[in-house]
């Protein structure tokens, strides 16, 4: 099968997810990505930045340099107060419109 | 959610803020990250198995484009716009600082046209455009008998009293009407004696106008019942600030007006200064107090149908547009008319009349920027004079334009180079359109300010012709910094975006292959503008041509009486409450006191100023015996005047004799008509021992005329000396007031000191009012057609320097094309005439071209304007042969430096350059 193109809007919304579990530096999140979603994504790697200094000025992640475990240093991305409640608020918008979606395919 | 995404979008903002100050910071930064990324993608691919090389490429290839990642990055984070905006800005102040002479040209000249603009504008905005102070102003209505009304009237919009009344009372389409006479009074202020101008209004008048009080209250209905009843005083603002020092114990105090104590209620709101835009009524009183406090005018009168005096504004219905309410209030104005012409108030009416009468209309107008003889007087001028300031700007972008275009091509070479390096045509136009708009708004700033200064010293220049303190407040409104601004934005763009287009549209290679000026382009667009230039420029030069002459020969126009050696003064003993006999003694003694001053010949008393403006007395009469003029017109001018007045004037007699002492109020009237009336009224009739209708103490008269006097002006200098009758002041019944004229053989400005010592010793109580020279009168009398003049002459002045500029431009830029050239030209032994000519050539066809084209415009164009010229007919070549002149004079000026570079061309560097 081929891979998915992300629907526009929806990658902030797997980032916030994934950064939900801890914080994490921009590689990790993108195989983290990868893996969670069996390579199914076609996922340009770079364009997770924009997204992520998007989601920073927006205040709903913060960014940190340290010490990585292969002792390099990293910028370490973390979900904000902030950025928790718009996860809540974008996941369950998502549930309804995937809820809705699937209602309309089974049903019309 | 919206407000999720408004503190979401302020947080951004507050972050990209906060990345200005460590731009470089978050660029290493951002460099590291992705270079960690990379790194710690191609390390897994060397896990999984691939040469360095290769998990290298992969590892880029997983990663996308890094520049444009990067660029994206940036976005999310910095304000770009911002950024780049201010590097233009930079760039744009060194490019202005490396050649200051053009920038301060460019500057000087966007100046000089926004502040002519504003200025012009700004006045035009005070006198046509302003609304009065007051709440609602479009809701304000005035009443104005149109054609055939009443003839008996003060001014063009007045209605009588009674009439006044009966809208009042059955306001229907208004939500209440107000009326007003303005006038002058000899009020006592504090001891001292002043002459003022007041103001009788109805009880209704603020309520109406919807103006508040600034301490105590206000006139109410209930103020303005009974004649002589309401002893009330409401001062204005300014007056309560100015002559009582802002004191709040005003209220309740007692102020004497023309010997009439009253007590002062209130205070106007500050900043209102009534419905009348060419004064300012200091006191406003009920107009029940008329009579009491203005005995002299009994032929007004609040029961006198006849006359018409009193102004009258209506507050218009919510909804009720002008149109209806004409149409509605014309029953009730016909009914009266009838009842008025049966019951004899205008006195006795032929049939064919009383139709004329019937047939008229109550026209209500606009009343949303008062009334005003200065806006009625200034409309037209103004409006040419808003137009010539929009040709001036039109100049000015003109001009400033071709200077940006001549250094934009000069500046092909850079520009050449940027785009060829892979900058977007967009980014280097707003680029060079920084530059222009940087110099505009400069330009625009400098301009509002002369524009103040100027503005300050043209509402002084404004005429005032009815001798009052005009209440236009001529600044800087809203309305006028926004023409200035939308100007200078106009400006901007033209000078800015017009050249940068063009200069940035170029074919690249030839630049790049060599930087030599032989390609540079003839600009025929600029020949065009230049074309353009040099017309207006004519065109501006005529017109300020025809002003000129026309007020030349307003000056050389004899008026009928001597203006060099007379000087005139005001006074009111009337109004401090003397009779009129009384006030005659004092007027004889001042007379006797200024007489007995060696130098000075005759003193002499006439009611109306000569040439006043709009201080006129005016009646219908006929000769008894003979039919009316044949043309219908029996409109006679009238002065009333003392022994020894056609003397001092020196008016001279035809035939008769002048007023005697003996002619007093009880003796047969008489009067001395001018020959103007003997042509109209009698044709070859022998006029003397002939007698005429005039209005008595009661009722019409036969009055018997005595003497002819030879033609003299009345109120203006414009046109011929109308008909004329002057009546004994002993005769006088009506209207207050005197002008002394004395004629002097001392110098003229020694004569003022000796009326006021004069005026001072007999009665210390009178104010002086209106003394000046009869000259000075006369320069009063042309007030209009002086500034006009003035303003024109300015403008034309300014359009030149502007025209000459623009040569200049173009000249200097075409040596500079033809550098190479004219080297070549010389070094192979050219004459200097010769080569001067090849340069001067192109400028000389252009403005020849130029003025060709203007001299026909010129001459429509002034058939607009023919009417307001005086003397002057536009087959007269003078102005149009000048206007060229000068031009021309302008055009070799501007040559003369260019010319002067091209014959000091050195033929070695100039050859070498190629």
């Amino acid at each position: 099968m081929d891979p998915i193109e992300l629907p526009q809007g929806t990658l902030d919304l797997l980032v916030l997810r994934t950064l939900n579990s801890g914080e994490m530096h921009g590689w990790g999140i993108a195989q983290r990505l990868n893996l969670l979603s069996k390579d199914a994504l076609r996922l340009q790697e770079g364009t997770l930045y924009p997204a992520l200094y998007r989601m920073e000025a927006k205040g709903w992640i913060t960014a940190e340099w340290a010490q990585s475990e292969n002792n390099r240093r990293a910028k370490y991305y973390r979900l904000s107060k902030i950025g928790r409640k718009r996860l809540e608020y974008e996941k369950e918008s998502w549930d309804r419109l995937a809820s809705v979606i699937a209602t309309i395919m089974r049903e019309a | 959610m919206n407000l999720w995404t408004l503190k979401d979008w302020i947080r951004q903002q507050q972050f990209r803020f906060r990345g200005l100050f460590r731009k470089q910071k978050l660029e290493d930064e951002m460099a590291a990250e992705i270079q960690q990324h990379l790194q710690q993608e191609a390390q897994f691919h060397r896990e999984s198995g691939l040469s360095p090389e290769d998990a290298g490429f992969a590892a880029q290839r997983q990663f996308g484009g890094i520049a444009q990642i990067k660029e994206s990055c940036r976005d999310e984070r910095g304000w770009v716009g911002l950024e780049e905006g201010w590097r233009d800005l930079k760039i744009a102040l060194r490019q202005i600082l490396k050649s200051p002479g053009f920038a301060l040209i460019a500057l000087l000249t966007i100046a000089l046209g926004i502040g002519a603009n504003t200025a012009i504008f700004s006045l035009f905005d005070a006198v046509v455009l302003r609304s009065l102070p007051v709440k609602d102003p479009r809701e304000l209505a005035l009443l104005s008998p149109g054609a055939n009304a009443p003839t008996a009237t003060v001014g063009p919009h007045s209605i009588s009293y009674p009439l006044y009344r009966i809208l009042r009372d059955n306001p229907s389409v208004f939500d209440g009407l107000l009326c007003h006479f303005r006038l002058f009074a000899n009020v006592n202020v504090r001891g001292e004696i002043q002459r003022e101008t007041v103001e009788l209004v109805s009880g209704n008048y603020f309520d109406v106008l919807g103006v508040r009080p600034a301490l105590g209250r206000l006139f109410t209905p209930d103020d303005d019942r009974q004649p002589g009843a309401h002893p009330l005083a409401v001062l204005s603002y300014d007056f309560w600030q100015n002559d009582f020092a802002g004191d709040v114990g005003v209220i309740g105090q007692t102020i004497h007006f023309n010997g009439q104590p009253l007590t002062i209620i209130g205070v106007s709101a500050r900043g209102f200064k009534g419905v009348d835009l060419d004064s300012q009524p200091q006191i406003r009183v009920p107009m029940m107090m008329t009579a009491k406090l203005f005995p002299s005018m009994s032929w007004v009168g609040l029961e006198n149908s006849g006359m018409r005096w009193v102004e009258t504004f209506g507050r218009l219905k919510r909804g009720v547009s002008l149109s209806q309410a004409q149409a509605a209030i014309q029953p009730l104005y016909q009914s009266w008319l009838q009842s008025a012409i049966d019951a004899g108030a205008f006195g006795q009416v032929q049939p064919a009349d009383k139709e004329k009468l019937l047939r008229s209309s109550l026209d209500v107008l606009s009343g949303a920027g008062g009334t005003s003889f200065i806006r009625r007087d200034w409309a037209m001028p103004l409006r040419a004079l808003t137009g010539m300031a929009g040709l001036m700007l039109l100049f000015t972008c003109i001009n400033v334009a071709n200077l940006f275009i001549g250094r934009g091509i000069a500046r092909r070479g850079e520009i050449a180079v940027r785009l060829s390096l892979g900058a977007s045509r967009s980014r280097v136009v707003r680029q060079l359109c920084v530059e222009s708009v940087l110099i505009a708004i400069t330009g625009g700033i400098a301009g509002l300010w002369l524009a103040t200064l100027a503005t300050n010293s043209l509402a002084t220049l404004l005429p005032v012709s009815t001798d009052t303190t005009p209440s236009l407040s001529v600044g800087l409104s809203g309305l006028v910094l926004f023409v200035s601004a939308g100007a200078t934005a106009i400006v901007a763009v033209l000078c800015g975006l017009l050249p940068a287009l063009l200069t940035t549209h170029v074919d690249l290679a030839p630049f790049l292959h060599q930087a030599s000026a032989r390609v540079l382009p003839r600009g025929r667009l600029r020949q065009g503008l230049l074309v353009t230039q040099v017309t207006l420029s004519v065109l501006m030069l005529f017109g300020s041509g025809l002003f000129v002459h026309s007020l030349r020969n307003l000056y050389s126009v004899a008026p009928g009486f001597d203006t060099n050696s007379v000087v005139a003064f005001g006074i009111d003993p009337v109004l401090n409450g003397d009779s009129r006999q009384r006030a005659e003694q004092i007027f004889n003694q001042i007379k006797e006191r200024i007489e007995s001053v060696s130098g000075v010949e005759s003193v002499a008393n006439g009611l109306v100023r000569l040439l006043g403006g709009t201080d006129v007395w005016q009646t219908g009469t006929a000769v008894d015996g003979l039919p009316p003029p044949a043309d219908g017109n029996q409109l006679v001018c009238l002065n009333a005047v003392s022994p020894d007045y056609f003397r001092t004037l020196r008016i001279h007699f035809r035939e008769g004799r002048d007023f005697r002492a003996t002619d007093r109020a009880e003796s047969p009237p008489v009067v001395i008509i001018n020959q103007a009336f003997a042509h109209h009224f009698l044709g070859t009739v022998e006029p003397l021992g002939r007698r005429i209708w005039l209005s008595g103490p009661t009722g019409y008269r036969l009055t018997e005329i005595v003497g002819v006097a030879e033609d003299s002006h009345y109120n203006t200098i414009e046109g011929s000396s109308p008909a004329q009758i002057f009546v004994p002041y002993s005769q006088l019944f009506t209207v207050s007031g005197m002008n002394g004229y004395v004629r002097s053989s001392l110098p003229i400005d020694q004569v003022p000191a000796i009326i006021r010592a004069a005026v001072h010793a007999v009665d210390p109580a009178l104010p002086i009012h209106a003394l000046r020279t009869m000259s000075e009168q006369r320069d009063r009398a042309l007030g209009t057609e002086r500034v006009v003049a003035l303003l024109a002459t300015a403008f034309g002045i300014l359009a030149t320097v502007l025209a000459g500029i623009g040569l200049f431009g173009v000249l200097n830029y075409s040596v500079a094309r033809r550098m190479p050239e004219l080297g070549l030209r010389i070094a192979l032994g050219s004459p200097g005439a010769s080569v001067a000519w090849l340069v001067v050539r192109e400028v000389a066809l252009l403005s020849g071209l130029g003025v060709v084209i203007a001299i026909p415009i010129a001459w429509s164009l002034g058939r607009l304007i023919a009417n307001q010229l005086h003397g002057i007919s536009l087959g007269d070549p003078w102005a149009a042969a000048s206007a060229a002149l000068i031009l021309t004079c302008a055009a070799a000026m501007a040559t003369a430096l260019p010319v002067r570079r091209a014959l000091r061309v050195n033929p070695l560097v100039a050859l070498k350059s190629e």
